[in-house]
């Protein structure tokens, strides 16, 4: 692409960038590319883990946006719109992984004794917030906590709790019902919760 | 919810008591914020007067919190440029179905 073609579209206001995106522009679609793809592999990493399967899915969401976009109606941002596709592509990612589609956790030991009243535990979550603002390896040793969560458990997680998508979209995500996705929620936070408890720094 | 709404509650005999296993049922709706008022406080009532709740429901969001911080920075980290041979990729697929 030649410099000064570049800056033009540098430089367009987004819904005239999606004019040329409908009207097939491929420095158009090359500029998204460029601009958002380390963003969408940023998500695409979150899901699928493996460098290799992240690159996949960046590839498939740029594929399916190319494809869609005539169907883009501008009521989100482009970014916003690339992030779903992309959520979707590593989502689907891991079904053709033929991993188990629901792993919910079931088997949290139980918190509470026979008449109902929780248990109380020593147990206690020394990593604080303020912390975690300083301190990069605390950070990541938070996400190695959180990958190391079953499969339906993490995505659920990431899903509510990270991306911000309401339990009835997560519900259409997952393609499991309202009640599942509620219940495996809590089960995912408070295996995570348990995750945070037992490393004690 | 003030410590005298609190006392309101705990001492309010019209609002049912529930045990700490039914609490924990309410959890991820009083996250949400999905309580009906009724529901709400019957959840409030018991979080006053059960201290292990209450040490728990402040863990839990404790555990939500550090998670949402832990992966807050990813963006900032994308502000990277794309690996080029990703970006070659995706353009010769896109010529690929054009």
């Amino acid at each position: 692409m030649d410099l000064s073609r570049k800056i033009d579209i540098i430089d367009l206001p987004e819904d005239q960038l999606i004019e040329k995106l409908k009207n097939g522009d491929p420095a158009s679609f090359e500029h998204i590319v460029r601009k958002y793809g380390s963003y969408i592999l940023t998500i695409t990493k979150r899901y699928l883990g493996s460098e290799a399967d992240a690159h996949d899915a960046v590839q498939d969401t740029y594929i399916q946006a190319f494809r869609a976009i005539n169907n883009f109606e501008g009521r989100s941002s482009l970014k916003s719109w690339l992030h779903r596709i992309a959520v979707n592509a590593s989502l689907m990612k891991l079904r053709t992984h033929k991993r188990r589609p629901i792993d919910l956790i079931d088997d949290t030991p139980s918190l509470f004794d026979s008449n109902g009243k929780r248990i109380e535990t020593d147990a206690e979550i020394t990593l604080s917030i303020e912390e975690l603002a300083i301190d990069n390896s605390q950070r990541e040793l938070v996400k190695q906590k959180i990958n190391t969560l079953p499969e339906t458990a993490k995505n659920l997680l990431l899903l509510r709790d990270i991306e911000g998508y309401s339990t009835a979209e997560v519900s259409e995500l997952l393609d499991i019902s309202i009640s599942s996705v509620k219940t495996g929620l809590h089960r995912a936070r408070q295996a995570l919760k348990k995750k945070l408890e037992t490393q004690q720094c | 919810m003030n410590i005298d709404d609190s006392k309101n509650i705990m001492n309010d005999d019209s609002i049912p008591s529930i045990n700490c296993k039914s609490f924990d049922a309410f959890i991820v709706d009083y996250i949400d914020d999905n309580l009906t008022d009724e529901e709400r406080m019957v959840f409030i009532r018991h979080l006053t007067e059960c201290a292990p709740c209450k040490k728990y429901l402040d863990d839990y969001q404790n555990s939500i919190a550090l998670s949402q911080m832990a992966l807050s920075d990813d963006e900032e980290k994308a502000q990277k440029e794309i690996p080029e041979q990703l970006v070659n990729a995706i353009l010769a697929a896109r010529k690929s179905v054009t």
